[in-house]
């Protein structure tokens, strides 16, 4: 039970989490590290994980100019780790990943539509320079990490993923024109 | 194409199948609905581009690959609340939606339809198994676009202008499909008729439109969606496929009519078993309570001239007068959202707020006529004459009443029609109704009112020419209120006592009727009296004074 709800401003002494009284002492350590309270929002982490998810999509158009599919491979073992990183913890927690886990200020916009956006761009410099082996590698993960996504209950990750086919599709069918 | 560009275009869509695998959690299991709806509704956006850009191949491994997200069997039914009956549904629908759009591109297109258009509409039209299928869908289509739960306001929309208001045509591109979806269905010789449904009812009108433009255009679309043979060799098969598709036409036509009538039908049987919904039944006494009250300006005029004489209940030889009227017992029911109940009340009023009108010229029938040499000069002569001659003999005109005449308002001096005259401080005008009256003539206040014959003015002394007597009444407003419901007994008994109620109806129709109706009688709860003939003249009008519609 989370009385307080994510992402709420609260007052002293305010619970943070009930938890059943069958919770052993490390079961209650847990639960305890899985909050952080603090004094005003920061978002300097979220901050930090675009800057870095910016740095990688920077390596990986580079990977792709210089053909190199293996490296481009372990930038989207990257992307799929990041990915399916909060969905991982939701579940553990047993929370679903919707509302303020899903949102933007979380977990929405920003890394979740980054990289989205950045396998998009990068499919599309593959495809521009003729690389079969790229496209089949890029276009493989959306899939995937959907898939995994799925069974995590992350809808958000599931939907972010597999709008990329359509939009793969309409992007060869409108070169093809 | 280049290597890479093939490899995009058979990844994006295998990849987008393949997801399918992870419908199902465990074997056996129930799917994942959330997880089939977000990839359904993907392989929809990927089939609206293969419509969009007539690319057959993948079209038709689209269109064939989700029928298996998830499995239709034989078990399935619209009406399968699960996971998978509601995953079906939704496929169900996006395919519906997906004809629809075909559909459009070929309406909106004068050239013949391609051969992909052909192919497309083909294969969305054999997802269903019948006309109740197809109208099936469609109402499940509306209701999914009514809940904003479809991508077809933005498929419209990417194809208007920006920066402009339109007019999103999906409700009417929906109903066009399913028309269309239900000819293609529809077999001349079937023999069944359809499940009446509400807008059989309330789309009639349009209904009858879109059969008829596909009638005019049996030649585009029987060829598509038509038979493909004729069971006549001498007849060429294209002439066959368009009589026969004009036959489907006919016979759909009679179809949805008799499904309109039995949709009719079955809400008159709803409305006879149904009861009264007290709270309608209020809302409706009380717009016809409070309209009454606020509208008796005759009864104000009287009190406030001491015309007035109050009992204690209605005197025991007087006979009540009543009013009554059929209602529609629907308006009054629960199931059913009227609106305007309160106007209705108001409309109820109205012959009650006549009958006071009604009742002091009655009153007044035996006044002194006035003659005038019929100008404007002499009316105004022959007025300013009686209102001096009643004054001296004691009883000083207190009312002009006037019929309604803005040419008679003007030769009196009078505020025009949309004007409102200053009437404040006259105590013989009551304060509540003063912004009814026209002015004064000579210090008498006018009063103008339809009810007052066209070409006659009465020139009125108050409390000699007429006494108002009133008794007690529901929220004082001069008249009681009864509502009458019938059943199938009581309407045949009513009928028994009163046969003439039938007219030119069959007992049968006739009790229906009383059952679909209800009886609101307004019994009057007051009377004038006459008073002194002399306190009274009528005057002729002039013909330049009468209005005349």
């Amino acid at each position: 039970m989370l009385p307080a709800g994510l992402d709420r401003t609260l007052s002293g002494n305010a619970t943070v989490a009930d938890v059943p009284t069958s919770f052993s002492a490390r079961d209650r350590q847990r639960v305890r590290r899985a909050f952080k309270v603090g004094r005003t929002r920061d978002w300097r982490d979220e901050q930090d994980l675009v800057a870095q998810i910016d740095r990688l999509h920077g390596i990986a158009l580079s990977a792709i100019r210089e053909h190199q599919a293996s490296e481009w491979r372990e930038i989207g073992t990257l992307y799929e780790f990041v990915l399916l990183a909060l969905p991982k913890e939701a579940k553990a927690l047993n929370l679903p990943f919707t509302g303020a886990i899903a949102a933007p200020g979380a977990f929405g916009f920003g890394p979740l539509q980054r990289i989205e956006g950045n396998l998009f761009k990068e499919l599309d410099t593959a495809l521009e320079l003729n690389d079969a082996e790229l496209v089949d590698a890029i276009s493989y993960l959306p899939g995937k990490v959907a898939r995994e996504a799925g069974r995590l209950g992350a809808y958000p990750v599931v939907r972010s993923m597999l709008r990329l086919y359509p939009a793969m599709y309409s992007l060869v069918r409108s070169r093809r024109r | 194409m280049s290597r890479a560009d093939e490899r995009l275009l058979d990844r994006s869509l295998r990849y987008l199948l393949e997801a399918r695998y992870a419908l199902n959690p465990s074997p056996g299991a129930d799917p994942d609905e959330a997880y089939g709806r977000i990839l359904l509704d993907q392989i929809d956006q990927a089939l609206k581009v293969a419509i969009d850009t007539e690319d057959k191949e993948s079209f038709t491994q689209l269109e064939t690959g989700w029928q298996e997200i998830p499995e239709e069997t034989d078990a399935w039914l619209p009406s399968n609340d699960s996971p998978s009956g509601r995953l079906i549904s939704h496929r169900r629908v996006l395919s519906f939606g997906l004809a629809m759009w075909v559909l459009h591109l070929v309406r909106s297109d004068t050239d013949p339809i391609s051969e992909f258009r052909s192919v497309a509409l083909r294969a969305l039209s054999q997802r269903f198994s019948d006309v109740e299928d197809v109208l099936d869908i469609y109402d499940a289509a509306t209701e999914h676009d009514e809940g904003e739960r479809t991508p077809w306001t933005n498929w419209f929309l990417q194809e208007l202008p920006e920066g402009e208001a339109h007019m999103i045509p999906t409700s009417s591109e929906l109903l066009v499909t399913a028309l269309l979806l239900a000819v293609a269905w529809t077999r001349p010789q079937q023999a069944e008729e359809l499940r009446p449904r509400d807008w059989f009812d309330w789309r009639a009108e349009e209904i009858e439109q879109t059969l008829d433009r596909l009638g005019d255009e049996s030649e585009r679309w029987a060829p598509v969606l038509g038979s493909s043979t004729s069971e006549n060799a001498a007849i060429p098969v294209a002439d066959a496929q368009v009589e026969d598709w004009r036959a489907r036409i006919d016979r759909l036509r009679e179809q949805l009519d008799a499904g309109r009538k039995g949709w009719k039908e079955k809400e008159r049987q709803a409305v006879r078993a149904d009861e009264i919904d007290p709270a309608k039944e209020r809302e409706l006494v009380q717009g016809l309570l409070a309209f009454a009250k606020k509208r008796r300006v005759i009864r104000q005029v009287m009190k406030v001239q001491g015309a007035m004489k109050d009992l204690p209940a209605k005197p025991e030889e007087h006979e009540e007068l009543a009013a009554r009227s059929w209602v529609p017992k629907r308006m009054l029911v629960a199931d059913h959202t009227v609106l305007g109940i309160d106007m209705a009340g108001r409309d109820l009023a109205r012959p009650s707020l006549d009958a006071e009108a009604k009742q002091l010229l009655d009153a007044l029938s035996g006044a002194q006529p006035t003659a005038s040499d019929g100008d404007e000069d002499s009316f105004i002569s022959a007025l300013t004459d009686a209102i001096a001659e009643m004054t001296d003999s004691d009883l000083p005109p207190t009312l002009l009443l006037l019929p309604i005449s803005w040419r008679l308002r003007q030769a009196l001096g009078m505020a025009p029609v949309w004007g409102t005259p200053d009437m404040a401080g006259n105590d013989l005008v009551p304060a509540i109704a003063a912004d009814q009256f026209a002015g004064t003539f000579l210090d008498v206040p006018a009063l103008d009112i339809p009810q007052v014959p066209a070409d006659l003015a009465w020139l009125i002394s108050l409390p000699a020419a007429a006494t108002f007597i009133e008794w007690p009444s529901q929220e004082n407003s001069g008249i009681r209120v009864e509502v009458e419901e019938y059943t199938a007994e009581s309407a045949a008994t009513f009928l028994d006592q009163h046969p003439d109620v039938a007219g030119e109806l069959s007992r049968e129709e006739a009790i229906n009727f009383l059952q679909e109706n209800v009886m609101i009688s307004r019994f009057l709860a007051w009377k004038i009296e006459a008073g002194k003939s002399e306190a009274a003249r009528s005057l002729k009008l002039p013909e330049s004074l009468i209005f005349s519609n």
